[in-house]
C-alpha cells in the first residue's frame, strides 16, 4: 500500500533523515570491517610465513657448518704401507682403497686424545684423510695435521646444548685449539649416509633437478600443444567437452594415485629401472600435465579476438596465427601455470614412494637411469631418523629446496616478464 | 507519409513548428491579397495602408522560418524526405514572402486610381485575384498534406490566370487607347494584373516545390512558362 | 569465364548460423574506385556480409555461406580458391583499432613478410614507408618506428591498421565500423584518408553513422533483417529513397 502511494506521490527522497544516516553508518561499518579483516588475512599469513622461515633458518643453518677436530697423524710411521709413487697413477683410489686407512686414523686418534679418542671422530673422518692424502701425497714421509669432522654428539655439543660429558670434552677440545668450525661444503657436494656428519644434498638436488628436468621435458609441450588445439583448432562437441571435463578432473586427482599409475605402467609395463628419475620424472609429468593444460587454456582464451582478427584479415594462415600471436601474448600465462604445476612437482613426495624412490642411495646419479632420490623424499627419509644429528641436516635440506624453489620462480617472473606485452 | 513518428520526438515538434510558421505566412499572404484587391475596388485607402504595415509582419515571419530550417539542418541533420521538406520549406517561406510583396504593391496603388472611374477591368480583376488567392490556398494545403497530386492539380490551374491576365490585357490596352486621359492609372491597374498573374506563378512554383518535397523527383516540364512570357512581356 | 564488369559481384547469397539465417538472398556488386557504404540498424547483418567477402565468416564455426561471391569473375567460396590469398587481395579493418602488440614496422611489415612480399630488408623498409605515407601516418610516426603500435593514440592506431591492410596490396579493402570508436577529429582524418584511397582500391564499408555514409562513400546499399533492401547511389538513397523501409531508417523513423 505505502508503495502504491509512493508512486503516486513522488516526494523528494530526504537523504538527511536518520534511517539514511544509519544505513550510512552501517554501510561505511561493513566497509571498513570488510578492510581490517582482508588485511588481517594478510598479515597472518605473513606471520605463518615468517614463523616456517624463521624455524627453518634458526635450526637448517647450523647444518650447513662442521665441526672439526684437530687431527696429527705421523705418516711417516704409521703402519700404512702404501707406495707414494702409485699415488700418482690411476692405481691411487684403489691403492687407498687397499690401505688401512681407518685404522690409521682411529690409532692416531687414540695416540692424541686418549684411549677414547677414536670416538671422538665421524665414523667417516678417514675419508677426509684419503682424500688429503690424494691431494697431497708427499705427506706420507711427515707428520701433519688433518681437519677431520668431529662425531655427531661432538658436533651437537660444540653447536649447542649435548651430553654433560661431550661439554667437557668441547670445553678441552678448545683450550687445545684443536675444535673448529667451518662451512660444511661437504653437504653440497656430497650424498646420502647413516653417519649425519657425513651426509650431503647433492644427490637428492641432482635427483630433483633430473626429474623436474624430464618433467618439464614432457608436460610443457604436451600440455601447450594439447591446450592449442583444444581452444584453436578441435571443434566443439560433446567428445572435446568430455576431454575438457576430464583434464579438470586430472588436475585435482590426489597424487598418490599418479604415483601408482607410474608404477603400473612404467614400471611394470614398460620395465624401466626403479627409483631412475626418468620414471619420476614421467610419473610427475603426468600430474603436472592437466595444470599446464588448464592455465595454458585459459591464457589462449585470455588473448583478444581482435588480434585473431587482425592476423586473419591480412592473410595469416592458422598456424601463423597460432605461432606469431596467440602463442606468444598468451606465454605469461602459460608460464605462470608451468611454475605453478612444477612449483607442486618439485614438492611431491607420494608418487615418488610409490615408484621406489625413497632407497638410500648414497652416490648422486650418474644419469636418467641411475637409481636417484630427489629432495623431499630426502628431507622425509631425514625427519624420520633417530640420530639427533638428522634434525639439523633436515632443516638445511628443507632450506635447499625452498631456495630452488624461490629460483625456479624467479627464472618464472623473468620470462614472464619478457614475454610480457600489453595491447 | 510519415509512417512512424521520429526516434527523436523533437525533431517532430520542430518540423511541425517550421511548417506552421509556413501555414500562418500563407494565411496572412492570401489575406493580404484578398484585402489589398477588396481594398482597390471600394478605394479604401486606410486598409490599403495597413496592408502595407502588415507586409513587415510577414517578413518577421520569414526570418523565423529561415532561422529554424537552417537550425533543423544544423542540429537534426536531416535526410530524404524530412530533408526535402525543410528545404522545400525554407524555399517556399521566401516565395510566401514575395506573395506579400506583390500584395503590398497592390495595395500601394490603390490611392493611385481614382474611385469613381468607370474602368471596365476593375469588375475583373476580383474574379483573377479569387482564382490566384484559391490557388496559393490549394497549394499550402497540398503542402501541409505533403499532397503532390493537389500540387499538380494548381499547377493546371496557372493556365486559368495566364488566360485572365492575357484578356486583361488586350482590354486595358484597347481602353488606353481609347481614352488616352486614363493611361496613367490603366497602366497602375496593368501592373496589379502582372501582379496576380506572379502571384499565381509563384504558387506553381510552390506547387513544384512541394512535389519534388513529397515524391523527390520532379515535376513533368509544361509548355506553359515560354507562352506567357512571349505574350505578356 | 569473361572478365567480369565488377570488382566484386555477390549473387544471391545466403548465410546461416547454425539454424538461424543471417543473410538472405543478397546480390550486389562493388566497383573499383568506388566507396560502397553498408548501413543498416544493429543485428541487420551488415557486418557478416562484410565478413563473407574475405571469408572472415570461415573462423566461425557454425557459420555457413550459400550463393555465389566472384572476385575478378572467380567464385571465392570455389573449393580451389586459397583463403590466405584471398585475404590478402581483399583486406580488412576492423571496428576497434588492433594493431598487433609489436613495433610500428613489425605491423606494418607482417603480412609482406608472411606473404613473401619483399626479399630483402630494404624492399620491406620501402613497403613500410610506402604504406605509412598513403594512411597518412608515416610524418606521425617515421622517428618512433620501433615504438609499439600499441602507444599510439585509437585514431593513429586505426591508420596503422589500414597502412597495415594495405601494405599487402589488395585490391579490395572491406572496413567494418572503422571509426566507431574514434572522435571527430580521428574519423575526420580517416574519412579523408578513404576519399584517398579510394582510386586505387574498391572499399566497402559498414557504418552505423549514416553522415559518414553520406560523406565517405558513393554508392550505398542498406541492409534490414539480413536482406538487402535498397542499394544505389548515395546522392539518391540519401535524399531520395526509393524503399519506405529505407526512408524511415535513415530519417530516424526506425522502429
Amino acid at each position: 500500500m505505502t508503495e502504491r502511494a509512493s508512486i503516486g506521490t513522488p516526494a523528494p527522497t530526504d537523504w538527511r533523515d536518520a534511517a539514511h544516516q544509519r544505513r550510512m553508518a552501517k554501510r561505511y561499518g561493513a566497509e571498513r570491517r570488510f578492510r581490517w579483516l582482508g588485511l588481517g588475512a594478510v598479515l597472518m599469513s605473513a606471520g605463518f610465513l615468517v614463523v616456517l622461515l624463521v624455524s627453518m633458518l634458526s635450526a637448517g643453518v647450523s647444518g650447513f657448518v662442521q665441526t672439526q677436530i684437530a687431527l696429527p697423524i705421523d705418516f711417516a710411521h704409521s703402519r700404512l704401507t702404501i707406495d707414494p709413487a702409485k699415488l700418482r697413477g690411476p692405481g691411487a683410489d684403489l691403492a687407498l682403497a687397499a690401505a688401512d686407512l681407518g685404522g690409521a686414523t682411529d690409532a692416531a686418534a687414540i695416540a692424541a686424545y686418549g684411549p677414547e679418542g677414536d670416538a671422538l671422530l665421524s665414523d667417516g673422518a678417514w675419508t677426509r684423510v684419503r682424500d688429503q692424502l690424494k691431494a697431497d701425497p708427499s705427506l706420507l714421509h711427515r707428520r701433519a695435521t688433518v681437519w677431520v669432522p668431529a662425531a655427531d654428539r661432538i658436533d651437537i655439543a660444540a653447536k649447542r646444548e649435548g651430553a654433560p660429558a661431550d661439554e667437557a670434552i668441547v670445553a678441552k677440545l678448545n683450550a687445545a685449539h684443536a675444535l673448529k668450525t667451518s662451512f660444511n661444503s661437504f653437504f653440497l657436494t656430497s650424498s646420502d649416509s647413516t653417519d649425519p656428519t657425513m651426509v650431503g644434498i647433492w644427490g637428492a638436488l641432482k635427483g630433483s633437478l633430473l626429474t623436474m628436468f624430464v618433467t618439464l621435458l614432457i608436460a610443457f609441450p604436451v600440455g601447450v600443444l594439447s591446450a592449442l588445439y583444444l581452444e584453436e583448432y578441435a571443434p566443439h562437441n560433446r567428445w572435446t567437452d568430455l576431454i575438457e571435463v576430464s583434464i579438470n578432473n586430472l588436475a585435482a586427482v590426489p597424487s598418490i594415485i599418479f604415483g601408482l599409475l607410474g608404477l603400473a605402467v612404467f614400471l611394470n609395463t614398460f620395465h624401466l629401472q626403479r627409483s631412475a628419475a626418468i620414471v619420476g620424472g614421467l610419473t610427475l609429468a603426468l600430474m603436472t600435465m592437466p595444470v599446464i593444460v588448464i592455465a595454458s587454456r585459459n591464457a589462449i582464451k585470455a588473448v583478444p579476438p581482435s588480434i585473431r582478427d587482425a592476423a586473419f584479415g591480412i592473410g595469416a594462415s592458422p598456424v601463423q596465427v597460432v605461432f606469431h600471436h596467440v602463442l606468444p601474448l598468451a606465454m605469461p600465462g602459460i608460464l605462470t601455470g608451468t611454475i605453478i604445476g612444477m612449483a607442486r612437482a618439485l614438492g611431491e613426495t607420494a608418487p615418488l614412494l610409490m615408484i621406489g624412490m625413497r632407497a638410500f642411495i648414497t652416490a648422486p646419479p650418474g644419469g636418467l637411469r641411475d637409481p636417484a632420490t630427489v629432495l623431499p623424499v630426502q628431507i622425509f627419509l631425514w625427519s624420520d631418523q633417530v640420530n639427533r644429528g638428522f634434525v639439523e641436516k633436515t632443516s638445511a635440506a628443507i632450506l635447499v629446496l625452498l631456495v630452488f624453489l624461490l629460483a625456479m620462480n624467479g627464472v618464472a617472473i623473468y620470462l614472464r616478464n619478457r614475454f610480457e606485452t600489453r595491447w | 507519409m510519415a509512417t512512424y513518428e521520429h526516434t527523436i520526438k523533437v525533431f517532430d515538434d520542430e518540423i511541425g513548428q517550421l511548417r506552421g510558421l509556413i501555414a500562418q505566412m500563407g494565411g496572412l499572404a492570401e489575406q493580404a491579397i484578398g484585402d489589398a484587391i477588396e481594398a482597390l475596388k471600394r478605394h479604401d485607402l486606410e486598409t490599403a495602408a495597413e496592408i502595407v504595415r502588415n507586409d513587415k509582419k510577414i517578413d518577421q515571419l520569414e526570418v523565423q522560418a529561415e532561422e529554424l530550417a537552417v537550425r533543423i539542418i544544423a542540429l537534426r541533420a536531416p535526410l530524404a524526405d524530412d530533408l526535402r521538406d525543410v528545404v522545400a520549406a525554407l524555399k517556399i517561406a521566401g516565395v510566401i514572402e514575395r506573395i506579400a510583396d506583390y500584395a503590398k504593391n497592390i495595395a500601394k496603388r490603390t490611392p493611385l486610381i481614382d474611385s469613381h472611374s468607370e474602368i471596365e477591368p476593375l469588375s475583373v480583376l476580383p474574379a483573377m485575384a479569387a482564382l490566384a488567392i484559391e490557388m496559393v490556398h490549394d497549394v499550402l494545403d497540398a503542402f501541409a498534406a505533403r499532397d503532390p497530386e493537389a500540387a499538380q492539380q494548381v499547377c493546371a490551374r496557372d493556365r486559368a490566370v495566364d488566360d485572365f491576365y492575357n484578356s486583361l490585357f488586350r482590354v486595358l490596352v484597347t481602353h488606353m487607347m481609347e481614352n488616352p486621359a486614363t493611361i496613367g492609372q490603366v497602366t497602375h491597374l496593368l501592373f496589379i494584373a502582372k501582379n496576380l498573374e506572379r502571384i499565381g506563378d509563384h504558387a506553381t512554383n510552390i506547387a513544384e516545390m512541394v512535389y519534388f518535397a513529397a515524391t523527390g523527383t520532379h515535376m513533368a516540364e509544361r509548355d506553359r512558362g515560354a507562352f506567357v512570357t512571349r505574350q505578356g512581356e | 569465364m569473361t572478365a567480369a564488369p565488377h570488382k566484386i559481384s555477390a549473387r544471391h547469397v545466403n548465410v546461416f548460423y547454425g539454424d538461424k539465417q543471417a543473410i538472405s538472398d543478397v546480390s550486389i556488386d562493388f566497383d573499383r574506385d568506388v566507396v560502397t557504404a553498408l548501413i543498416g540498424p544493429s543485428g541487420c547483418g551488415k557486418s557478416t556480409f562484410l565478413r563473407t567477402l574475405n571469408r572472415m565468416n570461415d573462423t566461425i564455426p557454425t557459420a555457413r555461406v550459400e550463393g555465389e561471391i566472384d572476385l575478378d569473375g572467380e567464385d571465392i567460396y570455389a573449393p580451389e580458391m586459397d583463403v590466405v590469398q584471398l585475404r590478402a587481395r581483399v583486406g580488412m579493418v576492423f571496428q576497434k583499432p588492433n594493431p598487433f602488440p609489436k613495433s610500428i614496422f613489425e605491423n606494418v611489415a607482417y603480412g609482406p613478410r608472411i606473404h613473401g612480399l619483399a626479399s630483402n630488408h630494404t624492399q620491406l623498409s620501402d613497403i613500410v614507408e610506402r604504406s605509412l605515407k598513403r594512411a597518412g601516418l608515416w610524418d606521425e610516426v617515421k622517428d618512433r618506428l620501433s615504438d609499439s603500435g600499441t602507444a599510439l593514440s585509437g585514431g593513429q592506431q586505426q591508420r596503422l591498421c589500414i597502412a597495415r591492410a594495405i601494405a599487402v596490396d589488395p585490391e579490395v579493402i572491406l572496413m567494418d565500423e572503422p571509426c566507431s570508436a574514434l572522435d571527430p577529429i580521428a574519423t575526420a582524418k580517416i574519412e579523408e584518408l578513404i576519399h584517398e584511397l579510394k582510386g586505387r582500391y574498391a572499399i566497402v564499408i559498414v557504418t552505423h553513422n549514416m553522415q559518414q555514409a553520406a560523406r565517405v562513400s558513393q554508392r550505398t546499399a542498406f541492409f534490414h533483417l539480413g536482406a538487402l533492401v535498397e542499394s544505389g547511389s548515395t546522392s539518391d538513397i540519401f535524399t531520395n529513397p526509393r524503399q519506405e523501409r529505407t526512408k524511415d531508417y535513415i530519417t530516424g523513423r526506425y522502429g
